[in-house]
């Protein structure tokens, strides 16, 4: 399959008082043409801050983002635009992501009036289209506020799409949601997908929700991938002591595993501890070498990649 | 046997707002028995929460419970006195909230807090309750106690306000701990931490847990009974084993359908969903409150509301289909 953007080196550090916060430290991957990369973690790793940087939304502090075969930080503004329309973006709370003072068809039409020359009726057609592909074709005139969670979460999905996109970014599209209205939201998300074979990069710490939906899964822990692989074998076979830690932790009602109970909190993203950034956590520390050095990814199995000394 | 230490009968708790009355509970029985755990699941709205403060009688205005009895170990708590029912909120009844940052006051210490609850409801002078309050930050697994007592809320993470939380609930040795989503607001691995606390606590202590939840997951791990609730009403309650191997209510096994599960992946099967949406509490279906989203509904769906019905061992539920 074709690569559709690759991430390299990508640094990013927030400057707060003389400090920084190291949000995205050195992480590096693709995401190939139809496919659904799932990014997991706990809140404060750098999940979001990598999709908003593929997006371009916000400035790296170093590193490249190729979308398309184009780097997207160094492209002119035309450009920039152009490819704008190719990628779309759902955030996580749809009480925030839509204008309350605007109504359906200015929200999902908003998009097609910037870049496209649709306007009035044809506009309308358009507009009315995108909702009929979410199941809301009578929200035309109406404003957010007269819509639950889920309904409101699927008209972010219908102004994302206005563009025809080839790639998504679903940022925990469905934690402010009720289980049964989830469901329903991931139906979408996952016919749409197949409608229209779409890519996406599927952020959630939830980890079933993400083993759903995902072809390929990317663990990350303070900023760093610390492991990653074919959905399926991560789950089966997580080699990282954090991933395991992590898989065994998920309350889930079908299956009670041994559970593997991490002491302690997060490191501040601030002040990460040198060498491995889990060792302060991690259960089978091996002492000095996870300490001094940080390890790298190393290949494991097909596709599969784990950053551990003790592989 | 199992002994009663919590008895709802007929509770009824009603808001009444500026578009009508909100039936928020109607008319609900349930038991919880000393020692075991309580889950009850259930969507946004569908009155967990309601339930919770009905019981410590915490329902604010517009809201008020209009009708049925509360019975504590056999005492009505509705027809207590105010004074009285502060004496057992926190020494006999005690509760956690999902969102401890804001649960705890930011301008007090946590030292102070803590001793303040331990103080109202026990004859300790300062250092002993000093003294057990450095014991229950051990017990909640604080490192530093001396030092943590001195903190404020501010400057402790998620996971250590929800053990302060715990600590202060549970300084009173009450007999029934209420914990509300206390770990929605945590991440994963500190979710598992703070479950595995209040296990270890209820065994040691001996404590009932009310424990509400919208995540079946965290039922599963550490409940002893559910009951689901839907639209202001319970529609089953059974031993967590059972509720998961043999739901009978259609709601129940709707909501089970709609939770991915491990190794199911999506090119084999759909999630389920429950089509429509929650009626309308101020003007809820007569009959059974979920009829309209059922497609097994029959026409004395419509009209009867369905009674309790034993299905099995411990099992009971509410719905014309079992009967």
């Amino acid at each position: 399959m074709d690569t559709l953007i690759e991430v390299k080196d990508l640094y990013k550090y927030f400057p707060i008082g003389g400090e920084q916060v190291k949000a995205v430290d050195n992480v590096s991957f693709t995401i190939r043409k139809g496919e659904t990369v799932g990014l997991v973690g706990e809140s404060g790793c750098g999940k979001t801050t990598i999709g908003r940087t593929i997006l371009r939304l916000i400035p790296p502090t170093s590193g490249k983002v190729i979308f398309e075969d184009r780097d997207l930080f160094k492209i002119t503004k035309g450009e920039l635009k152009q490819a704008r329309r190719r990628m779309g973006v759902v955030f996580q709370d749809p009480y925030s992501s839509l204008n309350p003072r605007m109504n359906i068809q200015s929200i999902v039409g908003e998009p097609l009036q910037t870049h496209t020359k649709l306007r009035g009726l044809k506009l309308q057609e358009k507009v009315v289209e995108l909702l009929a592909q979410v199941g809301l074709e009578d929200a035309l005139r109406r404003y957010p506020h007269e819509f639950s969670g889920g309904q409101r979460q699927r008209i972010a999905v219908a102004r994302a799409l206005a563009l025809e996109p080839v790639f998504l970014v679903l940022d925990e599209p469905t934690s402010a949601l009720d289980v049964s209205v989830q469901a329903q939201v991931l139906n979408l998300i996952v016919d749409l997908q197949d409608n229209l074979g779409l890519t996406y990069l599927f952020i959630s710490h939830d980890l079933i929700l993400v083993q759903y939906i995902a072809n390929r899964i990317m663990v990350m822990y303070l900023g760093r991938v610390v492991e990653s692989g074919p959905t399926q074998e991560v789950f089966n076979h997580p080699r990282h002591p954090y991933t395991r830690a992590l898989i065994s932790a998920i309350p889930d009602v079908h299956i009670q595993r041994k559970e593997i109970l991490l002491e302690g909190n997060v490191p501040s993203p601030i002040d990460v501890p040198p060498g491995c950034s889990f060792n302060t956590r991690c259960p089978e520390k091996k002492g000095g070498i996870c300490e001094r050095e940080a390890p790298v990814l190393t290949k494991v199995g097909e596709e599969h990649y784990v950053a551990c000394h003790l592989i | 046997m199992k002994e009663t230490l919590l008895e709802l009968k007929g509770l009824e708790t009603q808001f009444f707002t500026y578009d009508g009355v909100v039936k928020a509970l109607n008319k609900v029985d349930l038991v919880i028995y000393k020692e075991e755990t309580l889950g009850i699941v259930g969507e946004t709205g569908c009155g967990k929460s309601v339930t919770a403060l009905s019981i410590l009688r915490l329902i604010a205005s517009p809201g008020r419970i209009v009708g049925g009895e509360i019975l504590l170990e056999g005492e009505d708590l509705l027809k207590k006195k105010a004074e009285a029912m502060r004496k057992i909120r926190g020494r006999k009844v005690s509760m956690i909230f999902q969102n401890p940052t804001s649960s705890l006051n930011p301008v007090f210490t946590v030292g102070d807090q803590l001793m303040a609850t331990i103080r109202n409801h026990t004859n300790m002078d300062k250092q002993e309750a000093r003294n057990r309050a450095i014991d229950m930050l051990k017990q909640v697994g604080l490192p530093d106690q001396e030092k943590t007592l001195r903190k404020y809320s501010y400057e402790l993470s998620g996971g250590m306000q929800q053990r302060i939380m715990i600590a202060i609930a549970l300084s009173c040795e009450p007999s029934l701990l209420i914990a509300d989503e206390p770990t929605t607001a945590l991440d994963v691995t500190i979710q598992a931490q703070i479950l595995r606390l209040m296990k270890g606590l209820k065994d040691k202590l001996g404590t009932s847990i009310l424990l509400i939840t919208h995540n079946l997951g965290i039922v599963a791990k550490v409940c002893d009974r559910v009951v689901i609730m839907y639209a202001g009403e319970f529609v089953e309650e059974a031993p967590v084993k059972e509720m998961f191997e043999n739901p009978r209510h259609p709601y129940s096994r709707g909501l089970l359908a709609s939770i991915p599960k491990i190794g199911q992946e999506r090119g084999t099967e759909q999630l389920g969903i429950i089509k429509g949406t929650v009626c309308s509490l101020i003007d809820p279906p007569p009959g059974c409150r979920f009829h309209q989203r059922c497609s097994f509904s029959k026409d004395v769906c419509r009209s009867e509301r369905p009674q309790r019905v034993k299905v099995g061992e411990d099992h009971f539920v509410f719905c014309h289909l079992c009967q």
